[in-house]
């Protein structure tokens, strides 16, 4: 399912004295199964974005197309739920959404709503519980007694569970420690590429942003800056740091050793290993010559 | 650095609920150091941000004592003073702000301390300034982002002159420049005013940089040190639920490659040195 936004501008409050443009002018397309990563410092407008892809939030001006549903300015978009169920949200702490009693009952809670029979949605719940790499296990205990990796992971099986095609995830990694940070960003590049899911993930995590994206949106001040391949998008590095973005560690390493040593170490790398490869044929090389 | 205990931790317990068979915190034994910057880091649910609410008495613990400069958090005489010592940046920028402005945030904890108004002036101007947001004293909470709300939350807690800060992921929310603000503001806050700093964290670069660190798990304190020492034995980290420093892993990778580094370099700067003299002698 593609989508297309057109000259898409919000803004919250218009003609009070409290009007503020979020974002404004934005154009560009998302290929479906594409991996998007949108970055930006706080308040560019990211999250405002996100937001229309459902219709949570309304088009000021411009229109949002996702699949065969328009959302134009002005007018009334039929069928919101159906759009709601295509493009699954994953908010920032989506644990905190947790309540059910049971695991399986807080997963089911989405597809009933959208109208699935309760045996099918028990179908689902286990089928989106293997999908998170959760055992069956878990699905007669408390979300409460899990940990906090694993009641994240409850909370996407729950937007799994309506079976969307798109998933939208607003800093999903934000509270992990390293090991629950590298599963679930593991899991969300299954589903890309296994599940052939569209992701278009938020994140303030340039490292998470290089690895795993196919492309990278970069917002300041409610503008599309740039939107391009992970490594046209790191190496301008000046511009990146006017934008107060930073680097992927990778390259802020070959950064810093190129500032040092007075050699050019900069490529777009963004794995350790290709990186330490990268270094150590340079020194090879400088050895040869002399 | 001399080491002066400015908080002891003897062998606390606490749980919950009081029936409850899991123990968050469990026999912990623990010194802090005046002036030190200690980490600690731990998965999710070790037990971190319980034990860093026990330090300023938020949580009381059900066995065991704690003493801030002497003073025990159990005595409820003591407490507010101690809260005043002890003062605690949260994760969410947009949960710890009380004031319509950011004059009124500040001088917030400073009423309630009964501050007299000259003084209560003094120190918000010497407050914002040292967190460097003396140009946005009139601005609304909502108008500012992320780091410099936490810069604000710094602010109030040092205008009590407090000789603890505690972060409690207190950067995890935040976008990579507002994340670099607020730990320079505190890493001066602690060089320049010698204000100990507590940091819960899942950074590892950032826990690197600590004086200190410790690792917890199920409620307990695993492993204690400098943070170069700790990660020189990688051994176990993953079964805690961590990972190795990125420089430690490069400079791994880097072995793996045939660069011939020593097990010294630990920090970022501390390998590019390497790499230089390295390079310098071809």
């Amino acid at each position: 399912m593609d989508i297309i936004i057109k000259n898409l501008t919000h803004v919250y409050q218009p003609n009070s004295p409290f009007e503020r443009v979020a974002f404004q002018d934005i154009t560009m397309s998302i290929t479906s199964g594409s991996f998007l990563t949108i970055i930006g410092h706080t308040g560019s407008g990211k999250s405002s974005l996100l937001q229309h892809l459902n219709g949570l939030l309304k088009p000021t001006r411009g229109e949002v197309i996702v699949g065969d549903k328009v959302l134009v300015a002005g007018s009334k978009t039929k069928d919101l739920k159906a759009l709601r169920q295509k493009v699954g949200m994953v908010f920032q702490y989506p644990e905190h959404q947790l309540f059910e009693e049971t695991v399986e009952k807080d997963i089911m809670f989405g597809p009933i709503n959208f109208g699935v029979s309760t045996e099918e949605a028990r179908r689902r719940a286990r089928k989106a519980l293997k999908l998170v790499h959760l055992a069956e296990s878990v699905l007669d205990k408390s979300p409460f007694d899990l940990s906090g990796g694993q009641m994240r992971r409850v909370a996407i099986a729950g937007v799994l569970a309506t079976e969307p095609e798109v998933l939208i995830l607003d800093e999903p990694t934000a509270g992990l420690d390293p090991r629950g940070h590298r599963e679930i960003m593991e899991l969300f590049v299954r589903l890309n590429k296994q599940e052939g899911l569209t992701v278009i993930m938020v994140t303030h995590n340039m490292d998470d942003a290089a690895l795993y994206s196919d492309e990278i949106m970069v917002m300041d001040h409610g503008r599309m800056v740039v939107k391009d391949r992970p490594e046209k998008v790191f190496q301008d590095v000046g511009y990146m740091a006017r934008l107060g973005l930073g680097l992927p560690q990778t390259m802020q390493f070959l950064h810093s050793l190129s500032e040092k040593t007075e050699e050019d170490f900069i490529a777009s790398l963004f794995s350790i290993d290709e990186t330490a490869a990268h270094v150590a044929e340079h020194l090879l090389k400088e050895r040869d010559r002399s | 650095m001399d080491k002066e205990s400015i908080i002891t931790v003897d062998n606390v317990w606490f749980r919950y609920d009081n029936d409850a068979e899991d123990w968050a915190l469990r026999d912990i034994q623990l010194e802090i150091y005046s002036g030190e910057w200690l980490a600690i880091i731990g998965h999710n649910g070790s037990g971190k941000s319980t034990l860093a609410k026990c330090f300023n008495g938020l949580l009381l613990p059900e066995k065991g004592e704690i003493h801030v400069q002497n003073q025990s958090i159990q005595t409820p005489d003591s407490l507010w003073e101690i809260r005043r010592l002890v003062g605690m940046v949260f994760q969410n920028p947009d949960n710890q702000f009380v004031g319509t402005t950011v004059r009124d945030d500040v001088a917030f904890g400073m009423e309630n301390h009964g501050i007299e108004r000259e003084e209560m002036l003094r120190r918000l101007d010497s407050a914002l300034k040292a967190v460097d947001m003396q140009e946005f004293m009139q601005s609304e909470p909502h108008r500012l982002s992320g780091g410099q709300k936490q810069r604000v939350a710094i602010a109030g807690i040092i205008a009590l002159e407090p000789l603890i800060i505690i972060l409690d992921e207190a950067t995890s929310m935040l976008d990579p420049q507002g994340k670099k603000d607020v730990l320079n503001v505190v890493r001066r806050l602690n060089k320049e005013k010698g204000i100990t700093v507590i940091s819960i964290t899942h950074d590892l670069e950032e826990a690197s940089s600590a004086d200190r660190m410790i690792i917890m798990d199920k409620g307990q304190v695993m492993r204690e040190g400098q943070p170069s020492h700790i990660f020189m034995k990688p051994e176990g980290l993953s079964e805690l639920g961590l990972d190795l420093p990125f420089t430690v892993k490069l400079r791994q990778a880097l072995k793996n490659h045939g660069v011939q580094l020593s097990d010294q370099a630990f920090t970022q700067k501390e390998l590019v040195n390497e790499l230089w003299t390295l390079s310098s002698k071809i």
